[in-house]
């Protein structure tokens, strides 16, 4: 081995280890930079091999140098920042400390690959640096810079814990800002403008706070794409103490958001992966949920078959895929089976073959118009034993669905849709979920009142006793889950069965 | 050179480890995007 100022030319056992952490490093950056990672990997497979080959077959110390100089940045760009800190730690330490402290956050992950090759980039480099040490020609020295790289891995690793506990911190002059992000407009209208209303009464009726809370209402329009400009706009510039949304198409764009803010985000949505239990939690009852309930008292009815006439949407076969779940593990048989696209305007022809069936129920569900046409035209048809999940109560003319019966989000106290009506004699009460958003405001208020980390707060909390009824969460899951009710439509108007 | 043969495969059983265990982390996170689909206009 020729030695130049202290360092040697290593043994081949270092050019192997940089080749191998190079290829560990490729395929990880084949997810951010695409085809370009490629050339990433031949820059790091080629310079570091023919800088190895000149300083080991002329002693260049030029060569030498710059092979130093690549294997520091392996070792330190790719080993300790990306391998080390942003996957390996998250992947063992955030895994272990989230699940034995809730003031850790549950670690986010990329794609399986991704995650695996960055564990292998930091083992990779930490064998970089450990042949690269062979270079220091003086056995003191190498000793000395392995007990600072062992004292340096040591302190990532505590700042590591340091850094991503979620601390209470108190908001700023006193003010909480709580997002509300959800789309107003189109198809959404009355359901977004009702969810605003909600939002707006909560805040309304808090008395001696020992904070102000402000809402920033948002429009995030129908367009999840469009909505991302909002939701930035909200967190990163306006900086939001926590959000509370709906509508699940904008709450899964949401979601990084806020776990990127490291701040709550409460969704009013039914997609189970968006409540991680995290930063991000869901709170409406599941379609499982509903499924159950529509079976329970399907049974309690006497009813033995169905027909399904439902528009193919994804929410609303998200109802039928429970609910045709629970039929059959109650014994409801299934008669008949129609789906329409949005296009549909004449139902008769399906109405007909549904007849044919004799079912004792009709389950319907589509979106508005399609949603009132078909009502009209059942009911021109004199049928009038129908029955849905939800939809009667945001039918535009809920008196062409009179006497169905549909399972729709609780209200414990149905004072409070009345108090809602009086309050916004203009606005619509939508059922579906008013009583959620409220309460979502109400457990971000009441987190902060207790002088405790919102994300932390939601994370512990178990049960929450609000306008929806009792909530409960497991502990890890990020999804509150609440029993449904059942409704009918009487006299043209939802009313919950029993009260 | 019994020492280093033992030295080298406790260190291979290392990365085994990191590696194994790092699969099934990954594989169990709750949080992935699962299959669902997202909702869209009634919730």
């Amino acid at each position: 081995m020729n030695s130049r100022n202290g360092l040697q030319v290593p043994g081949w056992a270092s050019p192997i280890s940089v080749m191998l952490t190079a290829i560990a490093i490729t395929a990880n950056h084949v997810y951010p930079l695409g085809g370009t990672a490629l050339v990433l990997g031949t820059v790091l497979l080629a310079a570091p091999a023919v800088l190895f080959a000149l300083a080991r077959r002329t002693g260049n110390p030029h060569a030498l140098a710059g092979y130093v100089l690549l294997n520091i940045w392996i070792v330190l760009g790719f080993g300790a920042i990306k391998g080390l800190w942003a996957i390996t730690l998250p992947v063992f330490a955030g895994t272990f400390l989230a699940s034995s402290f809730s003031a850790y956050p549950k670690p986010v992950f990329g794609p399986y690959w991704f995650e695996i090759s960055g564990v292998a980039m930091f083992i990779g480099s930490v064998f970089v640096l450990y042949f690269g040490l062979q270079m220091l020609a003086i056995r003191r020295y190498r000793a000395l810079l392995a007990t600072a790289a062992l004292v340096a891995y040591a302190s990532v690793v505590v700042a590591f814990a340091a850094t991503t506990r979620d601390a209470w911190v108190p908001p700023a002059q006193g003010v909480v800002r709580i997002g509300v992000i959800v789309p107003t407009e189109g198809p959404y209208a009355m359901l977004g403008n009702s969810f605003v209303k909600a939002v707006q009464m909560a805040k309304d009726d808090l008395k001696d706070t020992k904070y102000r809370y402000e809402l920033v209402v948002r429009d995030s329009g129908p367009d999840p794409e469009k909505a991302k400009d909002v939701i930035r706009q909200v967190v990163r510039v306006e900086k939001v103490d926590a959000i509370v949304g709906g509508i699940s198409l904008i709450g899964q764009v949401t979601k990084p958001y806020a776990t990127e803010a490291r701040i709550p985000h409460l969704c009013v949505c039914t997609v189970n992966w968006i409540g991680d239990g995290a930063y991000n939690f869901t709170n409406i009852p599941s379609p499982e949920a509903e499924g159950v309930l529509w079976a329970k008292e399907a049974r309690r009815r006497g009813i033995k078959t169905v027909a399904l006439i439902t528009q193919d949407y994804p929410s609303i076969n998200n109802h039928v895929k429970a609910l045709k779940v629970e039929a059959a593990r109650v014994g409801l048989s299934i008669v008949e089976e129609q789906r329409f696209d949005a296009s549909v305007t004449d139902f008769r022809p399906l109405i007909v073959r549904g007849e044919r069936a004799h079912p004792d129920v009709y389950y319907v569900e589509a979106l508005e118009p399609g949603l009132d046409r078909l009502g009209q035209q059942l009911s021109e048809t004199g049928i009038h034993n129908i029955s849905a999940v939800v939809a009667p109560s945001l039918s535009d003319r809920p008196e062409l669905f009179e006497g169905a019966w549909y399972t729709d989000s609780n209200l414990r106290d149905i004072a409070f849709k009345r108090r809602f009506e009086r309050k916004y004699p203009e606005t619509r009460f939508a059922t579906h979920m008013m009583p959620y958003a409220y309460d979502s405001v109400n457990m971000i208020v009441q987190a902060f009142e207790r002088g405790q980390n919102p994300a932390v707060f939601l994370r512990n909390l178990r049960t929450y006793d609000g306008t929806a009824g009792l909530l409960t969460k497991a502990p890890g899951s990020g999804h509150f889950a609440s029993a449904p009710a059942v409704w009918t439509i009487a006299m043209g108007k939802p009313s919950l069965l029993g009260q | 050179m019994i020492r280093k043969t033992l030295v080298w495969l406790f260190v291979v059983a290392v990365i085994g480890v990191m590696l194994g265990g790092a699969s099934l982390i990954v594989m169990n996170n709750s949080a992935m995007p699962g299959a669902d689909v997202p909702s869209g206009f009634l919730h």
